[in-house]
């Protein structure tokens, strides 16, 4: 794990150096974020493997686009898994997944909030 | 542009969205293809950036059915792929995308795409509107050629009935080109020829008809027609075939004058009758004033002479008439026979005729009785020229006996001014030769030296 959990060079590619865009794009990202991690990790216990695929990719893009680099590693894996039908690595994928995107809110509660003040 | 973004993913969505606007551009962001669908038919974007993987409908299929929706116009489209993904691009194409937009967004090669886009979709405009144009041409093309078709109808129609005229008319016809070439020959005038059409179209009229009948001068004429000059019933012959024939100009577009029609009628069976029957008609006049047997002027010619020396001796012109007998011409008859009497009357004639001067008049008058006219002569000289006639009648060579005959002159004067007086005088003075022993010469009146000559 990198001690950066966004990529600052992509996240201010896409936002145009607009901090409110970025910060508006930033918390955004969090929130449904948050509830698609819920939704996979519903998904994965149940074992509906068409849904975690789904999921994973979703979290993938959003989070390329936004420069989340780890997390958007992770979904990746979790995705790769979920295409190939294999869920024995889900459990370890979602722990990885949670992680990053801690590491990430925690970035972006610290960024908009100095950027606020 | 107006670009329709269709993206599940929120983020992304909201990403691209912003970019796209951020590039001078209108963007409508539709979550999945049905919604995709909806605004694409109610808002007819210029293009449309889709996702590739979307539930339910993915870009692909997106594709095809708004290339199936059959829009108005080209609507440019863009997939966006993930970056490194290994996804099916020629599928993609085949099911109507334009080009690839990779993922996570690169805003330049955002801006490139989009220009591409722009530059397509500028040249399908230009296409489509050079098409109308083309198409807008090939209507009044066509509409042109319908007209020309029709027009090309009729005048097949026109030029069939006009031929058929033209072949049918009872009037022997050519027609010939600006060169004087023969174009068209009908039937008539081609029977006159014995020879077929063929033989006889595409030659020079001089080459048809020959230099002889067509002359300089009428080629001069024919070239008259052609400045519009038209000719009537000029008569062409060469001596031995004859034609009537008239030329007219023939007119195309604008009235310019392309060549001429002209007729021409054989008339050479015509003229040779007409020639036949003038020579009859003077062969019929000349029999009238000749006397059948002895071929000389006859008795009315020889009235007509005196009446009209008499109308000329008016005007000063003098003249002497003889009137002559045969001597004992019924007794010669009588013995010999009339075939007998025919030949010596022939033979008196042939003597008048080969020894009067050509300006005197040898005729005769009935039965065995002649009349000469001495022109321009006085007494002395028709003395002379009777006494001449006389000797040589009696020199005529005679199987039977010898010939002779009384002659009785009289000038025309104040007292023999008529013709019954003149005829009257020299009657009386051919009684006083009979009577004085006939085969001699008796003036009238008393002119003594006159008759002692």
């Amino acid at each position: 794990m990198s001690s950066v959990p966004i990529d600052i060079e992509q996240l201010s590619h896409i936002s145009g150096d607009d901090s409110e865009f970025e910060s508006e794009i930033l918390l955004e990202f969090c929130e449904l974020t948050a509830d698609l991690i819920s939704d996979l990790q519903r998904a994965a216990s149940e074992g509906d493997i068409q849904t975690t695929y789904s999921l994973a990719h979703t979290i993938k893009g959003s989070a390329r686009t936004i420069g989340a680099v780890h997390v958007a590693d992770v979904a990746e894996v979790i995705e790769a898994g979920a295409r190939s039908g294999d869920a024995s690595q889900f459990q370890q994928g979602l722990a990885q997944l949670i992680a990053a995107f801690r590491d990430v809110e925690a970035f972006v509660h610290e960024r908009c909030t100095s950027d606020a003040a | 542009m107006k670009i329709l973004i269709v993206e599940d993913e929120q983020i992304s969505a909201k990403v691209l969205a912003r970019a796209v606007v951020a590039l001078g551009h209108e963007s409508i962001v539709a979550s999945d293809g049905l919604e995709a669908l909806e605004v694409f038919a109610k808002q007819q974007p210029d293009a449309i950036i889709t996702d590739w993987m979307m539930p339910n409908m993915d870009g692909p299929e997106l594709c095809r059915r708004v290339r199936a929706a059959g829009a108005s116009r080209y609507t440019y489209i863009i997939i966006l792929t993930a970056r490194g993904a290994r996804s099916d691009k020629h599928e993609a194409i085949s099911a109507g995308a334009d080009d690839f937009l990779s993922k996570p967004l690169d805003k330049e090669e955002l801006q490139s795409r989009l220009k591409v886009a722009e530059r397509i979709l500028e040249m399908q405009v230009n296409l489509e509107e050079k098409n109308a144009a083309l198409e807008r041409q090939q209507a009044l093309l066509t509409e042109k050629n319908r007209l020309l078709e029709r027009s090309q109808r009729n005048a097949e129609v026109a030029g069939s009935r006009f031929s058929q005229l033209f072949q049918n008319l009872p009037v022997p016809c050519f027609t010939f080109d600006s060169n004087l070439i023969v174009f068209e020959i009908n039937e008539k005038l081609c029977s006159s020829f014995k020879k077929p059409i063929a033989d006889l179209i595409q030659r020079e009229i001089t080459d048809l008809f020959g230099k002889e009948l067509v002359t300089e001068e009428r080629v001069k004429e024919l070239k008259n027609v052609l400045q519009g000059t038209p000719f009537l019933e000029q008569d062409w012959n060469d001596g031995e075939r004859y034609y009537l024939v008239s030329a007219y100009p023939l007119f195309g577009h604008d009235r310019v004058v392309t060549g001429g029609i002209a007729t021409a009628y054989d008339v050479t069976e015509l003229r040779k009758m007409q020639a036949e029957l003038r020579g009859a008609n003077e062969a019929l006049a000349a029999m009238a004033v000749t006397d059948g047997l002895t071929q000389i002027p006859n008795h009315r010619a020889f009235q007509d002479r005196l009446s009209t020396l008499i109308g000329e001796a008016m005007r000063g012109r003098s003249f002497a008439l003889a009137m002559l007998d045969v001597d004992h011409f019924k007794q010669f008859n009588d013995s010999f026979g009339h075939q007998a009497g025919d030949e010596v009357l022939m033979s008196v004639a042939r003597t008048l005729k080969e020894n009067t001067r050509r300006v005197d008049f040898a005729a005769r008058y009935g039965g065995e009785e002649f009349a000469v006219i001495f022109l321009d002569v006085d007494a002395a000289r028709a003395a002379r020229l009777a006494e001449k006639l006389r000797r040589k009648i009696s020199e005529i060579e005679n199987p039977y006996r010898p010939i002779t005959a009384s002659f009785g002159v009289a000038m025309y004067g104040p007292t023999t001014a008529t013709e019954q007086s003149l005829i009257k005088a020299a009657d009386d003075a051919l009684y006083r030769a009979k009577d004085a022993g006939r085969n001699r010469v008796e003036f009238a009146g008393d002119d003594p030296a006159a008759s002692a000559a």
